[in-house]
């Protein structure tokens, strides 16, 4: 018994070799938010690629970059993959006002001098104008300094803690530790009676599941674990069972992880027979479409998934484009709230450069545009999106809960405050989005 | 104290798998000299092949399976005839280096093909099981835990009492000499390719649900067999297996205590070099007497 999803074209290259070398041996082998549209039908509604004129862009190229964790365990390059995905597709329609983008993106190991180096090579020696879609464990609290004193207003689907406590930096997503407190807040609402957690051992890993723990000191519900594990998992069926130990009957278990680990997690329950002795639920990593598509009929309903962004499937102009980028330039890139990132971070600066007149795209008039930002809406979000003139930035702070049913997620919460907390930032946050009208709260 | 229950049954059935690995890298050793660290690699493709199999060709899932054996057999044998001849004669380190280099290989191959995505590969197996108390044991655990004690009483009987066997082991110890007494060596070593490559493919379907269908830890799980091999000085297929239940039984057993629990993946190479230190003091001893 299996499931799937996602790429097909190189696992099926790869199984047609296989089987065509086998199959002499045995015979059971013989076996933003404007109009427009990429490909197929367009609406007056439908979102579009920049200008969506179907015509090459053949300028100068301007240049944008990225830096992306790709490792055991950890590989975002999804993120970073939609985002080229969606330049292609603006490259194919006009590119900004007829010079096509061109994105660099840059691979790191969770070296914080390989981190550091490839900042300066893509500010100094590639001159890209921006950094955006920057998918990274470390990047923002090893470079954050470096974009500050250079100028640059980062967009990241951000990872650790420093991508929304700095200045310079503001992410597409809401990262671990906020979506990890919207997973918490889902249990607190599902009655759970004790609340564990797990994370991957990852740099600011403890971290990112910190606020599981303080929701559930805020609810009066006892914390019974924060676990850490090595990724990528070696005994899954050791951790389910642990968790669901720790905290026992009625208590409620919270994930951390990306979709390949999590789900080793949820299966091993599910062979275990686990998955009713606890509620679950995982941040959004697990809103993926290959994770809902492996699990099987025993999680519908079961599993409490914190998105941060829309259903993949939702049928907003936005989401719609993303779908279709998604097929036609990104086939291998399975759809999940990884692609929506990159898609979202693209969208931004995208529909940002395309505002700019010739002589502003420059490394300081697009990273000034990109402070002025505000009520970015795209139906992938809760809110409108913005950067703003901040010390911190948090501009995607609600979310909504997806459960799987039959292969697929369907909404079970709709948008959701993420709840303040002591050191979390969302009350000052909250103000100012009020006070300066950063997305019409 | 944690209630260890269910923990022993999930550190048999792990164990029963490193077991089953570490006796096909014993075998093939024992017959070619040749550390195979792409063990691992080659079960984790196959896994992936037969989930391709299944899912983008629509293929029944014993079908998959069996090409998923199949495939390890044949990869490993296809390493063996073209690299085993030129390299017979160099040091095994030399040969284990270039496993090493095939592993990367079928790493490279497994990350373009596959990505990053989340894959699942539940053996029907996993649907029949039985309750033993409060713990939940499942048809893959048996067969991962009883394929290893079969395996390895198998293969003890095929080395002792087989012709090809008997050829292996006398490989072992000296391959010219063998040769020259009339001993096909190329068929022989061909034989030990398969074998352990068969065990690879079902060690790969087997990992593939009772750790997940991974690339990178099935890859590297092959650690774990290596040490029961060492364990077992790449030549004693019991001490092997008894080293893989242990290191299984080990490493799950660990896991709740919170102490000691983050650090229980260090299980493998702990008793490797603990085995390493104990065969060097009695080499010592020896040496001294």
């Amino acid at each position: 018994m299996s499931t799937s999803s996602g790429p097909k074209r190189p696992r099926f290259a790869l199984a047609l070799a296989v089987i065509g070398s086998l199959a002499v041996l045995t015979a059971a082998c013989g076996g933003g938010s404007t109009g427009g549209s990429t490909a197929g039908s367009s609406t007056t509604n439908a979102s579009k690629c920049g200008l969506g004129n179907g015509q090459k862009a053949t300028g100068a190229p301007l240049t944008l970059g990225a830096i992306v964790t790709k490792q055991p365990g950890t590989d975002f390059t999804g993120i970073t993959g939609m985002a080229q995905a969606y330049f292609s597709c603006v490259n194919d329609n006009g590119g900004i006002n007829g010079r096509p983008v061109k994105y660099i993106v840059e691979n790191e190991q969770t070296d914080p001098q390989q981190v550091a180096a490839l900042a300066t090579k893509l500010i100094d020696d590639d001159k890209v104008l921006a950094i955006v879609g920057s998918t990274s464990l470390i990047d923002c609290p090893v470079n954050h300094t470096l974009y500050e004193q250079r100028g640059f207003n980062v967009i990241v689907a951000g990872v650790p803690f420093a991508c929304f406590s700095t200045p310079n930096i503001a992410a597409v997503n809401m990262g671990p530790y906020y979506s990890s407190e919207g997973a918490a807040q889902y249990l607190v609402r599902q009655g759970v009676k004790t609340m564990v957690v797990a994370g991957a051992n990852v740099p600011g890993g403890d971290h990112d599941i910190s606020g599981v723990t303080a929701i559930a000191k805020a609810n009066n519900i006892p914390s019974k674990g924060a676990f850490l594990e090595n990724v990528p998992i070696s005994d899954a069926s050791g951790i389910a069972v642990q968790l669901t130990q720790a905290a026992g009957d009625g208590g409620g278990v919270v994930l951390n992880f990306t979709p390949p680990e999590g789900l080793k997690i949820l299966q091993a329950a599910e062979q275990q027979g686990l998955v009713d002795k606890v509620k679950w639920a995982w941040s959004t990593p697990g809103n993926d479409a290959s994770v809902v598509q492996a699990l099987g009929p025993a999680w519908n309903g079961k599993l409490g998934v914190n998105a941060e962004l829309n259903l993949v499937d939702s049928t907003g102009p936005d989401n719609e484009l993303y779908q279709k980028i998604t097929k036609q330039y990104a086939p291998t890139i399975p759809l999940g709230s990884f692609g929506q990132m990159g898609f979202v971070a693209a969208d931004i600066i995208t529909h940002t450069l395309l505002g700019l007149p010739a002589d502003q795209l420059t490394p300081q008039g697009v990273n000034a545009a990109i402070r002025q930002i505000k009520n970015f809406k795209t139906d992938i979000l809760c809110k409108p999106w913005y950067y703003g003139d901040l010390q911190v930035h948090v501009p995607n702070n609600a979310d909504r809960t997806v459960v799987p049913q039959n292969h697929v997620f369907i909404q079970k919460e709709g948008c959701f405050d993420i709840a303040p907390l002591p050191g979390n930032n969302l009350d000052t946050i909250r103000q100012q989005e009020k006070s300066q009208g950063l997305n019409g709260s | 104290m944690p209630d260890l229950r269910p923990f022993l049954v999930l550190g048999l059935a792990l164990g029963g798998v490193f077991a089953l690995s570490g006796v096909g890298l014993v075998v093939l050793y024992r017959a070619t000299g040749v550390l195979n660290l792409a063990y691992g690699a080659v079960g984790a493709l196959g896994a992936l092949i037969a989930w391709s199999l299944i899912n983008d060709l629509g293929l029944p899932d014993w079908g998959a399976y069996l090409c998923a054996v199949a495939f390890g057999g044949i990869v490993t044998l296809v390493y063996g005839i073209l690299f085993g001849p030129p390299l017979a004669a160099r040091d095994p380190l030399i040969k284990a280096v270039a496993t090493l280099g095939f592993t990367l290989i079928l790493l490279g191959t497994m990350s373009w093909a596959y990505s990053y995505q989340a894959h699942s590969l539940i053996l029907p197996t996993t649907e029949w099981g039985f309750d033993l108390g409060e713990v939940r044991v499942n048809g893959t655990q048996i067969l991962g835990l009883g394929l290893g004690l079969v395996v390895t009483g198998a293969a003890a009987a095929f080395l002792r009492y087989t012709k090809i066997g008997v050829a292996m082991r006398s490989l072992a110890n000296h391959r010219e000499i063998t040769a020259t007494l009339g001993v096909p060596v190329r068929r022989v070593e061909a034989a030990a390719w398969l074998g352990s490559g068969v065990l690879s493919g079902a060690t790969g379907l087997l990992l593939s649900t009772l750790v997940g269908l991974d690339i990178v830890g099935l890859t590297f799980l092959v650690i774990a067999s290596l040490s029961a091999a060492l364990i077992g000085r790449l030549e004693s297929l019991v001490a092997t297996m008894a080293a893989g239940l242990a290191i299984g039984l080990v490493q799950a057993c660990l896991t709740p205590f919170t102490s000691v629990g983050p650090y229980r993946t260090m299980t493998p190479f702990l008793f490797a070099i603990v085995a390493l230190l104990w065969f060097g003091f009695g080499r010592g001893r020896l040496s001294t007497a």
